[in-house]
């Protein structure tokens, strides 16, 4: 199985303060990557030098042959990746379905003038737009939400909300930020659940940032960890449980960090 | 449920009936109201297309504009230019002070597109000023503070448009055509994207869109709006002035979109009917008509954000009924504690 | 070159009336990044006051305008006490854009009132600064511009002390830094931001009564001016940052006496401009300014 993701010594520095200071991994196609690491630890900052939030430093990001390093935000899903926020950055005031129609917009080939006067373009991208949406609901077992106001609902749907918005995109990569943050035990599990499916029948590549360790530790292939923004250390499930390092890194520092 | 919920779940039951019959009584009022009813609601019809204009770029993408009134006024000048000048044709005149007013738009939004938020605001309110400083300075294109008279009828293959029912079905039959264009495309990937901007820019960037590009076609689209209003009211009113374009007139456009409601087509009508009415209504409140509207968008935004239409996106997180029950469970709290520090 | 002088002793004493006008802008800016649409109507709201209570004390001398000029300062500076109190302290959770439409609101409503009071004509304001000029060499130095200049000077270097030794001072750059970090760590809140309103439409009073006087003109058309240029002010130096209202406010007034002068009077606005817009762009958050954070 090739490596979907390489990142290579990437480093993200903000006028003195070393976010991520030369964080190396890659992520096989298929699997589902774990990242793990105390608050503070640059976990986001990753995510956002790689996705064009952030331009790096320095380092290289490889995704799928490509050389995407410093490439802007709005380029990621033509590349195939998709993620969401750990402060869900989805509508509030709008519909579910609108929330999902949103992500297919790379996908809708019409223009303004056909969207000025309804041409038979437009309303067939519409349409398609539309199905794609309710298949990505049916997917995740929302689509009975479709018209409801996404500010409505309860946490852990609007949470679901944003991951069909991302999926509508038809990654290769799915980057979620904490997905399960703010949940309690079902709907953390209902939403894993959920994630695995896709997985599967969506062939996706999956990274993931989580606090939550028997979610992690359960649903990971590989899981990385970071601390003060260097990665601390990598490996199967089972083996980062035992490291030393890593419980230290958890127990030692304590509480009060800065979100990372 | 609110009385406003309610009359809202009642509209849309009865979307197409009900619309028809507005339809027809709008199609009808000239000959059931008096002359000056017919003025006034010549004049929404105008103003209620700058109010869509603005909507595009405020209440459907976000983009804070207090100086709108310049966009309004490039349309106006243009076609008084045009007009009185070079007898050029209706339609062409309304096209080409839209597109003048939608270039001046685009030049205006482009800086502030890499800098804050803040700026298109500041930069447009600036814009207004400068505009009303050339108009006033350049005599001998604008007339300067005289401003442009004489500006002649519209004419349609042959028909001259000069009395007040002519006028009024024109305007209607413009404000109708934009408004219905406008409409495709917010139901479109433009208008998802456009509120999404408005809600959440980083979340739609993320999914693939160019913010930037979709703020400058916003801006230049509600701009060409804006200007052809601008048109339109030239003709209209034949003469205008640089005072017909103040600053207090972009904030009464602004109110309208508030009042109306922001991130809402219809808010656009309805604000516009209501600051237009409201000093008709309360005739002595006329002069304070600034002031009046003021108030209202103050309380409003503190009572009922969204409001006349009531966009989910702009309305807070708690209902009025919710903020009474709040400040009376305060004052409750605030009693009992009371008490207690006695005993 | 003497004429280039001239100018350019014209534009700083402008630029120094530009600077006050901004201090108090700048605060409520930098505090809570909101556009206080209603800065330039609440001080002229003040001025008219000052206005008023010159005409019934008299212009003349030290204590009369003095009086009159704290009377109108206080007065604006309580209705800003209002106005943040009812206007923007219960929206200030929401959105911004909900803020801003609200101050826009209070703006049109401060400038009714004013309207109501005073008349929409223009009323020729008392001059009560010294009306002597010095001569240096050829260039005419008016005794006003350094009063002025002095004026501002001295009251932006109180605000910076002020602002960096008190207790209240403390508190704003908290306030500054996260508003419900500030109120964690002690800072009263609702102490604070009223008196951060109260000293804009104070210190704007100031402001609008040097500019009146200056150019012995008042009109209720000068306040949205005056949010324009206080704006611009606050944009170039900074948001928070007092030195940037004085070096932005003089950078604004010399570069519109220029223009006026080598080019033509409707320049003077539109030069403003370019130099903020090419400010910006190496700096994007003024001369002074610091970056907020937002979170992603």
């Amino acid at each position: 199985m090739s490596n979907l993701l390489t990142v290579t010594d990437l480093k993200m520095h903000f006028s003195g303060v070393k976010a991520v200071d030369g964080v190396s991994f890659s992520v096989e196609e298929g699997s589902l990557l774990g990242i793990i690491g105390p608050n503070g630890s640059g976990k986001t900052t990753v995510y956002n030098a790689l996705t064009g939030v952030y331009t790096p430093t320095s380092g290289q990001v490889m995704f799928d042959g490509k050389d995407i390093t410093g490439k802007p935000m709005y380029s990621m899903v033509r590349y195939g990746i998709a993620r969401t926020f750990q402060n869900l950055r989805h509508y509030r005031g709008m519909t579910v379905l609108e929330n999902v129609m949103m992500g297919n917009y790379s996908n809708d080939r019409s223009g303004f003038v056909d969207a000025l006067f309804h041409t038979p373009k437009f309303k067939k991208y519409w349409k398609e737009t539309k199905e794609r949406a309710r298949e990505v609901l049916e997917l995740v077992h929302l689509e009975d939400k479709a018209n409801e106001y996404v500010g409505s609902l309860p946490y852990g749907l609007q949470k679901r909300v944003e991951l069909c918005r991302a999926l509508i995109t038809d990654p290769k990569l799915l980057m979620l930020d904490e997905p399960t943050a703010g949940l309690n035990l079902s709907e953390a599990s209902e939403l894993i659940h959920s994630v695995m499916e896709v997985k599967e029948k969506r062939h996706l590549t999956v990274t993931m940032i989580e606090h939550n360790m028997k979610v992690m530790m359960s649903s990971s292939d590989h899981i990385i960890v970071l601390d003060s923004g260097k990665k601390i250390a990598e490996g199967l499930p089972a083996e980062i449980q035992q490291n030393e390092l890593v419980i230290s890194a958890y127990l030692g520092k304590g509480v009060g960090r800065h979100a990372s | 449920m609110t009385v406003v919920n309610r009359v809202q779940q009642l509209f849309q039951k009865y979307k197409l009936p009900i619309l028809i019959i507005l339809g027809l009584i709008v199609l009808a009022l000239p000959f059931l109201v008096n002359a000056s009813m017919v003025r006034l609601l010549t004049t929404v019809f105008i103003y209620s297309l700058t109010a869509l204009g603005l909507m595009l770029i405020f209440g459907f993408t976000g983009m804070f504009c207090t100086g709108f009134a310049a966009f309004y006024g490039t349309g106006a000048y243009v076609t008084a230019i045009l007009a009185t000048r070079y007898g050029t044709n209706f339609f062409i005149t309304l096209i080409c002070s839209g597109i003048v007013a939608g270039v001046v738009g685009f030049i205006i939004c482009v800086p502030s597109l890499r800098l804050s938020a803040d700026f298109v605001g500041l930069l447009s309110t600036a814009l207004l000023n400068i505009f009303l400083a050339i108009v006033r300075a350049w005599t001998d294109v604008t007339n300067g503070a005289s401003g442009i008279v004489g500006i002649p009828h519209p004419v349609i293959f042959g028909h001259e448009f000069k009395s007040k029912e002519e006028y009024y079905y024109l305007m209607l039959v413009m404000a109708v055509i934009v408004y219905l264009l406008i409409r495709n495309v917010l139901n479109s990937k433009i208008g998802l994207c456009m509120k999404g901007i408005r809600d959440n820019e980083i979340g739609t960037i993320a999914v693939g869109v160019k913010s930037r590009q979709m703020k400058l076609l916003t801006f230049t689209l509600g701009s060409f709006v804006g200007g052809v209003a601008g048109s339109l009211y030239a003709y209209y009113i034949s003469a205008i002035t640089p005072d017909n374009f103040v600053f207090a007139i972009s904030t009464t456009f602004v109110q309208m979109c508030v009042i109306g409601g922001l991130g809402t087509l219809s808010g656009a009508v309805v604000g516009t009917v209501f600051v237009t009415f409201l000093p008709e209504v309360f005739r002595s409140l006329a002069v304070y008509r600034l002031g009046v509207g003021g108030l209202v968008m103050v309380i409003l935004m503190v009572i009922r954000p969204q409001g006349i239409s009531g966009s989910k996106a702009f309305a807070a997180d708690f209902s009025i009924a919710d903020r009474i029950r709040q400040w009376r469970l305060k004052r409750e709290q605030k009693k009992v504690a009371a008490t207690e520090l006695e005993v | 070159m003497t004429y280039f002088l001239q100018q350019t002793v014209n534009g700083i004493s402008v630029g120094a009336i530009y600077a006050m006008i901004a201090v108090g802008y700048s605060m409520v800016y930098g505090l809570l990044y909101l556009i206080n649409f209603a800065h330039g109507d609440l001080y002229v709201l003040g001025t008219f006051v000052v206005f008023s209570c010159m005409t019934v004390f008299g212009s003349q001398g030290f204590f009369s305008p003095l009086v009159s000029c704290l009377i109108g300062a206080c007065v604006a500076g309580f209705v800003g006490i209002l106005t943040e109190r009812f206007a923007y302290r219960p929206i200030r959770s929401g959105s911004r854009n909900i803020s801003m439409v609200s101050a826009l609101g209070i703006s049109a409503l401060l400038k009714t009132i004013s309207q109501v009071i005073w008349g929409p004509e223009s009323k020729a304001f008392p001059s009560f600064l010294p009306d002597g000029k010095i001569m240096l060499g050829d260039i005419v130095l008016y005794e006003r511009c350094i009063w002025v200049v002095a004026f501002s000077v001295i009251i932006i270097a109180a605000m910076m002390l002020i602002v960096r030794y008190t207790k209240f001072g403390r508190g704003t750059r908290f306030i500054m830094q996260d508003i419900t970090t500030a109120s964690l760590v002690g800072v009263n809140v609702n102490f604070v931001v009223p008196a951060i309103y109260a000293l804009g439409g104070f210190l704007g009073t100031l402001g609008g009564v040097l500019y009146s006087s200056y150019y012995s003109l008042i009109s209720i058309d000068i306040g949205i001016l005056g949010t324009i240029k206080a704006w611009a002010v606050v944009t170039l130096g900074g948001p928070g940052s007092l030195v940037g209202c004085l070096v932005g406010g003089v950078i604004l007034g010399w570069s519109e006496a220029m223009a006026s002068s080598y080019f033509f009077n409707a320049a003077r606005d539109a030069v403003g401009y370019i130099v903020i817009i090419a400010v910006l762009m190496i700096r994007p958050y003024g001369l002074f300014g610091k970056a907020k954070a937002e979170k992603v």
